[in-house]
């Protein structure tokens, strides 16, 4: 392989496993505990942006960009904290998102949350250096390697590839839980579970908490492949294809949502690359978007589990002979 | 007090806005994504009618009404119908709704381009008045605010079909078994709802003077924001958030045009600290036990 198509292949590799993580992340919510996070890409923005501050030294030492909380902290630790801050504003966001008792009004102040943070970012620069964003994040151990770009992509993408078998592991405890039984009970009748007396707000906060922190570890993973971080790539846009690939691949499906992650977010989006360039700018995009648009209702009316669907789930109670009765 | 008067226009436009997304939700239970799109629908409608068949722009906004409702029912009756009938959750029919509305808006940037265009209007001189500075034109646009919202409240409260509407709303088994024609009534409320929603669209493109296809997708937020702010499903909610959200995001904007969204939105985040379910609640809480159904 010539080393332009290893690259290429590097770097489709490793936005499959960041993807892989996030769709985790939002399908934990959406998919098992029903909760729409409109604002899940606001996550995985804040994990970037928490690394990358992390690892690039303090900010007075930059000639040419300002940011907040600058420090050069060995590898894991950027990541792990990204991780917690991710969780943070979970939290932080759902004590005040889910104060609506209906999920779908909880779903438009995530988005109205979401929105606000894309307005503050680009209008106050000394925090995050406005439209610009950062440049110049350093890779972890790329000292280390003395072969070149491409034996650090690879070594990346085994990174990245250990992340991801990490929290499948969690994310495949979690939903073989007890709590993921909750969860999914809350997805099915919120009010019967809280009639059970089960705290139906506290479940979405926690599921919140995790999901977000999940995000923002993607978010870690992808910024310091990448090396730059910019407002603009985390868009509304970028939840929207989460949601497509969670749905095609099959809510509530770990293994099918890494389904749909390869084939929404890598083989549909890589298609449209080596597609003739027709039509102005922008044309392309736009039928793409009616595409996704369609796949979204043709699944849901179709196929509402996706590709693989949820494995069905039973739960018998232990069958007890009754005392003195017929063995 | 110029920033007053652009205050009431946009509170104007708001409202024709978030009362029909506030009647679509009460009646159907829909969180309607798609309405943002249904508005840029209107405003393409009287683009065409302005400058292609050389119309004046008040028959411009009667056709971006005609479209808006001819829109906005097609879409209950071919989509959220058939999609509630099929058992989908409420929760994933903002899914629902926020695809058709990606179709929508990718639809018409497809057809249209991304460029901006504009009415073709006059220019006219702005009238001091009451110390605001107002054209004729946003004086019109403010007269048909009032007057759809008179109407509305006539329809709503005085009429047989009205009452039927409010009883659908509360609760549509109930009503059903009342002898209401739930199917009917709800379809006309789409009706009438997506043609306040054209309307607004055409007022909103009015008021920017240049508009693309993402002119109502933008506003959506804010109107949601409104329809929250006075409990969604309650039109005269509607109307109250409409009325504050617009007059205080437009004084914020002579500040600092950046201020004009932040301002609506933490409206939004007061009230639902201090009233979790928005101004006026009313029925919510029947509608809860509706949704968990």
């Amino acid at each position: 392989m010539s080393s332009a198509y290893q690259y290429y292949a590097i770097t489709l590799l490793v936005y499959f496993g960041v993807n892989t993580i996030a769709c985790w992340g939002l399908n934990l919510q959406y998919g098992i505990a029903g909760v729409l996070n409109f604002a899940f890409i606001l996550f995985q923005s804040l994990g970037a942006y928490i690394a990358s501050v992390l690892s690039l030294g303090p900010a007075e030492g930059s000639t040419f960009q300002t940011y907040v909380l600058g420090a050069t902290l060995p590898f894991p630790v950027p990541w792990l904290v990204a991780t917690a801050a991710g969780g943070l504003l979970a939290l932080a966001v759902a004590a005040f998102a889910l104060r609506p008792a209906r999920r779908d009004f909880q779903a438009m102040v995530m988005l109205v949350v979401s929105i606000i943070a894309a307005i503050l970012v680009v209008t106050e620069p000394s925090w995050f250096n406005g439209q610009r964003g950062l440049a110049a994040v350093p890779k972890p151990f790329v000292d280390h390697f003395s072969g070149g770009l491409i034996q650090y992509g690879w070594f990346y993408v085994a990174m990245t590839g250990g992340v991801c078998l990490l929290v499948y592991w969690f994310v495949h405890r979690m939903t073989g839980s007890p709590w993921g039984l909750r969860l999914r009970a809350m997805r099915e009748n919120a009010e019967a579970l809280s009639s059970l007396g089960v705290n139906v707000k506290a479940e979405s906060v926690k599921v919140y908490v995790v999901g977000g922190a999940m995000a923002a570890l993607s978010g870690a993973v992808l910024v310091q492949f990448i090396g730059g971080w910019s407002p603009g790539s985390w868009t509304i846009n970028e939840t929207f294809l989460y949601f497509v690939a969670i749905i095609v691949g099959g809510a509530g499906n770990n293994a099918g949502v890494v389904l749909g992650a390869a084939l929404v977010l890598g083989l549909f989006q890589e298609a449209l690359r080596y597609l003739p360039a027709f039509g102005y700018a922008g044309l392309a995009e736009s039928i793409q978007f009616m595409a996704l648009g369609v796949l979204i209702l043709a699944f849901l009316w179709w196929r509402p589990g996706g590709l693989i669907p949820e494995r069905r789930r039973t739960y018998r109670a232990p069958r007890r002979p009754a005392p003195g009765g017929p063995t | 007090m110029p920033g007053l008067g652009f205050g009431l226009v946009t509170a104007a436009i708001l409202t024709l806005g978030s009362v029909g997304f506030s009647l679509q939700f009460g009646v159907s239970n829909i969180f309607n994504l798609a309405y943002g799109d249904v508005m840029t629908v209107g405003a393409f409608a009287a683009y065409l009618v302005n400058t292609v068949g050389h119309a004046s722009i008040w028959l411009g906004m009667a056709a971006g009404a005609v479209a808006g409702s001819a829109a906005s029912t097609a879409i209950n009756t071919f989509v959220y119908r058939p999609f509630l009938r099929r058992g989908t959750a409420l929760f994933a029919m903002v899914m629902v709704s926020l695809a058709v509305g990606t179709i929508l808006e990718n639809g018409i940037q497809a057809i249209a381009g991304p460029s901006y265009r504009g009415y073709r209007v006059t220019p006219e001189k702005s009238l001091h008045l009451l110390g605001m500075l107002l054209t004729a034109r946003q004086l019109t646009v403010m007269a048909i605010a009032v007057a759809c919202m008179t109407a509305l409240h006539v329809i709503l409260r005085y009429t047989r079909i009205g009452r039927a509407m409010r009883a659908t709303a509360a609760n549509a088994e109930l009503a059903r078994s009342c002898g209401v024609g739930t199917g009917r009534v709800t379809t006309l409320a789409w009706a009438v709802s997506g043609a306040l929603c054209g309307t607004s669209g055409v007022a909103l493109a009015l008021n920017l003077a240049s508009f693309n296809f993402t002119v109502g997708s933008s506003f959506l937020l804010v109107v949601v924001a409104s329809a929250v702010f006075g409990s969604v499903g309650q039109p005269y909610g509607a109307m109250a958030g409409a009325l504050v959200i617009g007059v205080a995001s437009e004084l914020a904007a002579i500040v600092s045009p950046s201020l004009k969204q932040v301002v609506a939105f933490v409206l939004l985040a007061i009230i639902l600290l201090v009233r979790p379910n928005g101004l006026w609640p009313g029925t919510y809480l029947q509608k809860m036990e509706m949704a968990a159904r």
